[in-house]
């Protein structure tokens, strides 16, 4: 089963802002795009801003702080080695410790984090131009239905350099890679 | 200003270009490569005769019972801390500037770690029982000892490793990706594994983003910590000399010098033999000596403030390790260390200064043999001059202690690095890329400058027409009057 899809190339990061609010205007929902460069114009044109991996860094500074005080805690009780009077527990250097392994754990968690929600590593095709690893900005029109012809003018209409119609597994998945890029004859006009 | 100071043009094809020609290996870079690996095997066989014939091959005596292992240890991790402060601290700040070169520093900074981690385990004597410093119960049960600074002292280094590779791994994904789609082979093989699957989507750099900068927020304040707890090594002892409440931003600010001043050195001959010219400019030399100049001037003041409070509290035994220090046996390697970190730094208030490849590389390689030097002299004074008369000592290195402990480690990062900038981009790709996104009205203002006659417009990326002529470089001062440039 598979669902038609747009892709459009675009040289600028205007053209390709300026595409993405007209499809959202003509309601385009499912849109994703591509691009050398990260872009905060396109993430505001998307209306994308969660940004969930500081969840991820909490959990795993709050947790790494908890084992970094436990282990030497539950250590010193479990075999106590008596220092100079100093208490089984002393603060001070437990704490240091804590320190450090919730650093630690909340890079872990940080790194875990971004994997999980950006969905790597993952070695499937998808809908991909390599266009976009070097200078062009991609859209991605995932759920096309009917309206392709639509999808596609107003692609156009914003200055895209090319754009094709491809086949995606639905409901997301990949099942023709698009890697050649080719500009179909008809995008070229 | 406008747009129209200085040529300013980045062709993102061309970046990619660039980056992917720096990966190909010449033949007399393997010629090269190959005399630092013999070097290398060379500094590990001294090592292995002093680990079995023991701690005789060196100076040590019974009263300096630690010799040039510990200072080169202290070196090394501030060597990884320079790197640190360009990456993550001016990322922080976004610092436009560090974009082209804050990969070599990223890079010295894993490198250095890991250096100063087999430093330690070389320390240690029998290296094969490291498992006794780590929190992991090794004898009848037992656990070390968790008040000790040297179990404080492998963790915050445990963790700075650990946080640096993956620091510098995060931010190359989106370089592997884009490598990955222009090279073929084993190549493609590797970009392709390391790059997981990346496609550069919005949601994808959208989580890069607020990763990238939670894990600055996370390694800079381990500048801080790891420097501080290595103070604490010697600190929290009672050893004249040794105990004083300013090592700690003494070993930080230490620590920031040096690795400021190797990651100048790295950087111009990664222009140099890289080609790198275009992207690497003299405008970066001049932000670079800009922070070495403060770095040396804070620095100073710390260095005078601990002279000057240990002549101050007028303890003996503090009088002691002073006087051996600016006027006894170590006086010409003190005063060395203060000419060449105190006094030819101060040309770095030229800008010509600034921006001479020449003068930097002298003025950077001479901050680190003082640095080098200034460990030397914190702790072998302070193990020579202890409490009682009769336990003063001399110290003389010996040759195989300075090859395996001061020599041997620079080959080995030469080895590294080189080896590095031919198997990853040395270059970040993407964060050149951002110093100039492509827009029409940058387009726009370089037509405009055609028109005028200018000498080129400061447009961004080339767009189709596909400008050319960069020669103002990545980063040059008309860069920054653009709004993306802060």
């Amino acid at each position: 089963m598979t669902n038609p899809a747009v892709i459009g190339l675009f040289d600028f990061e205007d053209d390709t802002v300026e595409a993405l609010a007209k499809l959202r205007d003509a309601g385009f929902d499912d849109l994703t795009t591509q691009s050398p460069v990260s872009s905060e114009r396109i993430d505001i044109a998307l209306d994308k801003k969660h940004r969930y991996v500081g969840r991820f860094t909490l959990a795993g500074a709050l947790l790494g702080a908890l084992f970094g005080f436990l282990l030497p805690a539950i250590a010193s009780v479990l075999y106590p080695q008596p220092q100079g009077g100093m208490p089984v527990i002393s603060l001070p250097p437990y704490a240091l410790i804590a320190v450090e392994m919730a650093i630690l754990f909340g890079m872990l968690f940080t790194i875990g984090g971004f994997f999980i929600l950006s969905g790597l590593p993952t070695f499937r095709s998808a809908p991909y131009s390599i266009e976009t690893g070097e200078d062009k900005f991609a859209i991605v029109l995932a759920e096309a239905d009917d309206r392709i012809l639509e999808a596609k003018n107003i692609m156009r209409s914003s200055s895209a350099v090319t754009v094709e119609e491809i086949e995606i597994e639905a409901p997301a998945k990949a099942a023709k890679p698009d890697t050649d890029n080719k500009p179909e004859e008809e995008a070229q006009t | 200003m406008s747009d129209f100071h200085g040529v300013y043009v980045i062709d993102y094809s061309e970046v990619n270009q660039d980056v992917v020609k720096t990966l190909k290996p010449s033949g007399r870079y393997f010629a090269v490569l190959f005399l630092f690996g013999l070097l290398v095997l060379g500094f590990l066989g001294l090592y292995y005769l002093m680990s079995t014939v023991g701690l005789g091959l060196t100076g040590a005596s019974s009263g300096i019972f630690w010799v040039t292992d510990i200072p080169a240890f202290i070196f090394w991790i501030g060597l990884a801390h320079g790197g640190t402060l360009l990456s993550a601290l001016l990322y922080i700040s976004r610092t436009k500037w560090r974009n082209p070169i804050y990969r070599y520093a990223e890079a010295l900074t894993v490198f250095s770690i890991l250096i100063a981690g087999l430093i330690l385990l070389m320390h240690l004597g029998r290296p094969w029982r490291f498992f006794f410093i780590l929190p992991y119960p090794v004898s009848a049960g037992a656990w070390p000892s968790f008040r000790s600074p040297l179990l404080w002292d492998s963790l915050a280094i445990g963790t700075y490793a650990v946080g640096s590779i993956l620091f510098l791994y995060l931010g190359m994904i989106p370089d592997l990706g884009a490598l990955r789609d222009r090279t073929t082979g084993w190549r493609r093989g590797l970009y392709k594994f390391l790059a997981a699957g990346w496609r550069g989507s919005d949601t994808q750099w959208r989580h890069l983003n607020s990763a990238y900068l939670l894990m600055a927020c996370f390694i800079t304040p381990l500048i801080a910590l790891v420097s501080s707890v290595v103070s604490w090594d010697f600190v929290v002892s009672l050893v004249p000399g040794l105990h004083s409440t300013v090592y700690a931003p003494y070993f930080v600010i230490g620590a920031l010098y040096s690795g400021i001043a190797m990651v100048i050195i790295l950087v111009i001959l990664a222009r140099r033999f890289l080609g790198l010219d275009n992207y690497i400019t003299g405008h970066h030399l001049d932000k670079l000596g800009q922070l070495l100049l403060a770095m040396s001037l804070i620095w100073t003041y710390l260095n005078a403030v601990e002279l000057w409070s240990s002549w101050y509290a007028g303890s003996s035994f503090d009088t002691q390790v002073l006087l051996a220090r600016i006027a006894g046996p170590f006086a010409p390697l003190y005063w060395a260390m203060t000419l060449f970190a105190t006094i030819f730094p101060l040309l770095l208030i030229s800008r010509r200064a600034r921006v001479s490849s020449g003068v930097m590389i002298v003025i950077a390689a001479l901050v680190n043999v003082a640095m080098w030097i200034e460990r030397l002299v914190i702790i072998i004074p302070a193990l020579a001059r202890s409490h009682l008369p009769n336990a003063f000592a001399d110290y003389v290195p010996t040759i195989i202690e300075i090859t395996v402990f001061v020599i041997g480690p620079f080959f080995l990062l030469a080895a590294l690095m080189m080896i590095f900038v031919k198997l990853f981009p040395s270059l970040s790709i993407h964060e050149v890329k951002e110093l100039r996104l492509p827009r029409r009205s940058n387009q726009v203002s370089q037509a405009l400058a055609s028109l005028m006659g200018m000498p080129a417009a400061s447009a961004g990326h080339a767009g189709p027409a596909k400008a050319r002529g960069n020669q103002g470089g990545v980063g040059a001062p008309g860069a920054q009057d653009n709004e993306d440039i802060s």
